[in-house]
């Protein structure tokens, strides 16, 4: 297994990274490599899907069902670089690309760019592969957004700014937090229907709004796409969906 | 088949092309572990690849080109007009003053000269004031095909009262004109709409509106015949009207006031018609659509959003859009 692959934390959220940190050296126990994190997350993820393909509802959406892309996904992110900033320790990391591959329950992206100490020429170059989880409709927009996960960090010539890469991966994957936190996907659920009032000549109609509870009640990857199933419940009545998080 | 065939390889391919094209230049070997890991996820991949092809919902996914769809099943969309039917048209005020309806007819009499006709008669009825209440029932809705749902809107009407002006008038036949005169009557009295229910049919069509899809309502016939009353002493007073003529040189002499009456309580049931304004029927937006530009960390990306297709068939309506960056060439 190659040393140069760093796992910093499968799965956990970004804004838990600072615990991690603050964790003893792993020491001489093998690290997974950010690929077998990926391979662990799809293998755990694909299980779920082909049990669910092979009992015939593998897309079972009551409701609401979103498909997203992963050119679209792909595109957003490439539209926001170069994304940078001083992720702590005292490196700045400089993200240039970005790339999307939505298969096998996990929506990968991978980020590359540099990793500087600033006041020096040298720099090293960084691979961050993340997924995009944790999918919410937020309460004050509608919109559908997701949270990126770090899965792992390669700084495979981390040697030439005088660290080692162990050090540089954990500072690069707590500081992405501050560099990329969260997706937005360009749909929008609203929480309410809204009719305006009518004073016509003839006719008085007072507006009424409908509260709706929306949620992401289940998200799927596979195909290049995201499948993201949501519900949607007129308040009172008795909810289809859960009104928080999905992933 | 071959299309989720072909995503599966592509797939597998991004996936392996993410690493490979990050994997350092002079790896070391796999462990034992990480092939097995490779194994068991090249297995799950390829089952899940075979077993994709039969989910119809995906399968018509892969087929579509957009970047963006949303799926929304009819039932849902029906439970939502439903409850919009109910809740929104639930406290509908309508105005009925001014409304009017007549009804006329000729008299004739035998007389030494044979029957002859002795003149003609003619009733207004005038809603003076008459605040009314209207309330939809559950609506009824059936899939028509074309985006389109065919439906029957049950309209309840609330009993209310109010101010209704009776207008008789009294021609008399030139040959009678010598011996009486024609009159006219009016009178202001307490009317009431009745209770009663009318069923409207008509339309929702889904269309794509910008970001969003909207239920359109369409009920080219809105009119309806509202039933009206008297209240019990107005009858009383319309009755002693009429026989207040029943003399010598007013003419009434020649009226059957019952028949008089009888006629304007057909004309009360039959009721006035009423075409309901186009505003009570409202658009509706659907609670998922598209959005123009998305944050990211503060930092705004606009789009272009262009519908590729809508259909609402008896299961789903299937909404397609291509999402591209504003600033950049589609396909980028």
């Amino acid at each position: 297994m190659s040393s140069r692959w760093v796992l910093l934390g499968s799965g956990l959220p970004l804004l838990a990274l600072p615990i991690y940190l603050l964790a003893p050296p792993l020491g001489l126990e093998p690290v997974p490599s950010a690929e077998e994190a990926v391979l662990a997350k799809q293998t755990e993820g694909l299980r779920d899907l082909v049990a669910a393909a092979e009992r015939g509802s593998l897309v079972d959406c009551d409701q609401i069902l979103v498909v997203v892309d992963q050119s679209l996904v792909q595109g957003i992110l490439t539209a926001i670089l170069p994304v940078q900033g001083d992720v702590g320790g005292g490196f700045h990391v400089r993200i240039d690309s970005a790339n999307a591959a939505f298969g096998d329950s996990v929506a990968l992206v991978r980020l590359e760019g540099e990793a500087s100490v600033p006041g020096r020429a040298a720099s090293a170059h960084v691979t961050v592969y993340g997924g995009l989880e944790v999918f919410e409709v937020l309460p004050d927009t509608g919109l559908l957004r997701s949270v990126v996960t770090v899965y792992g960090v390669e700084v495979p010539r981390a040697d030439v700014l005088g660290v080692d890469e162990r050090t540089l991966a954990r500072a690069t994957h707590a500081g992405l937090d501050a560099l990329l936190h969260s997706i937005e996907v360009p749909v929008r659920l609203e929480n309410r229907l809204a009719l305006p009032a009518v004073r016509a000549k003839r006719l008085r109609i007072p507006a009424t709004e409908l509260p709706l509870q929306v949620g992401v009640s289940k998200v799927q990857v596979f195909g290049g796409k995201l499948w993201v199933c949501l519900g949607a419940a007129l308040a009172g009545a008795s909810p289809s969906a859960k009104s928080g998080t999905g992933t | 088949m071959k299309a989720t065939g072909g995503w599966a390889v592509l797939s597998l391919l991004a996936t392996a092309a993410l690493f490979a094209c990050g994997r350092p230049a002079s790896p070391e070997p796999d462990t034992a572990r990480l092939l097995a890991q490779r194994e068991a996820h090249g297995d799950l991949h390829d089952r899940l690849a075979k077993a994709v092809g039969a989910d119809a919902l995906a399968a018509r996914a892969f087929a579509d080109t957009g970047q963006v769809i949303i799926a929304i099943r009819s039932r849902l969309i029906e439970d939502l007009m439903v409850a919009v039917a109910r809740q929104y048209l639930d406290r509908v005020a309508i105005d009925l003053a001014d409304l009017e309806t007549q009804a006329h007819g000729g008299i004739h009499a035998k007389t030494f000269l044979g029957r002859i006709k002795v003149g003609d008669w003619r009733v207004e009825v005038v809603i003076d004031h008459l605040l009314g209440r209207l309330e939809a029932g559950t609506p009824r809705l059936r899939f028509r095909g074309e985006n389109v749902l065919d439906v029957d809107l049950p309209v309840k009407v609330r009993a209310a009262p109010g101010r209704v002006a009776i207008r008789f008038f009294w021609d008399s036949a030139s040959v009678v004109n010598l011996l009486c005169r024609d009159f006219e009557l009016r009178n202001d009295l307490d009317g009431r709409v009745l209770s009663q229910t009318h069923t409207l049919s008509g339309a929702l069509r889904v269309v794509a509106a910008g970001d969003s899809v909207t239920v359109v309502p369409e009920f080219t016939n809105r009119t309806v015949q509202l039933k009206l009353d008297l209240a019990p002493q107005s009858w009383t007073t319309v009755d002693g009207a009429l026989r207040s003529q029943d003399s010598l040189g007013r003419c009434g002499i020649l009226l059957k006031p019952e028949d008089i009456l009888k006629r304007l309580r057909e004309l009360a049931a039959a009721g006035i018609k009423v075409r309901l304004p186009d505003s009570i029927f409202r658009t509706v937006r659907l609670p998922a659509g598209l959005e123009h530009a998305v944050h990211i960390d503060g930092r705004v990306v606009q789009l272009v959003v262009t519908t590729n297709s809508l259909r609402m068939g008896s299961q789903m309506l299937w909404s397609s859009a291509s999402v591209h960056l504003k600033d950049r060439s589609p396909g980028r």
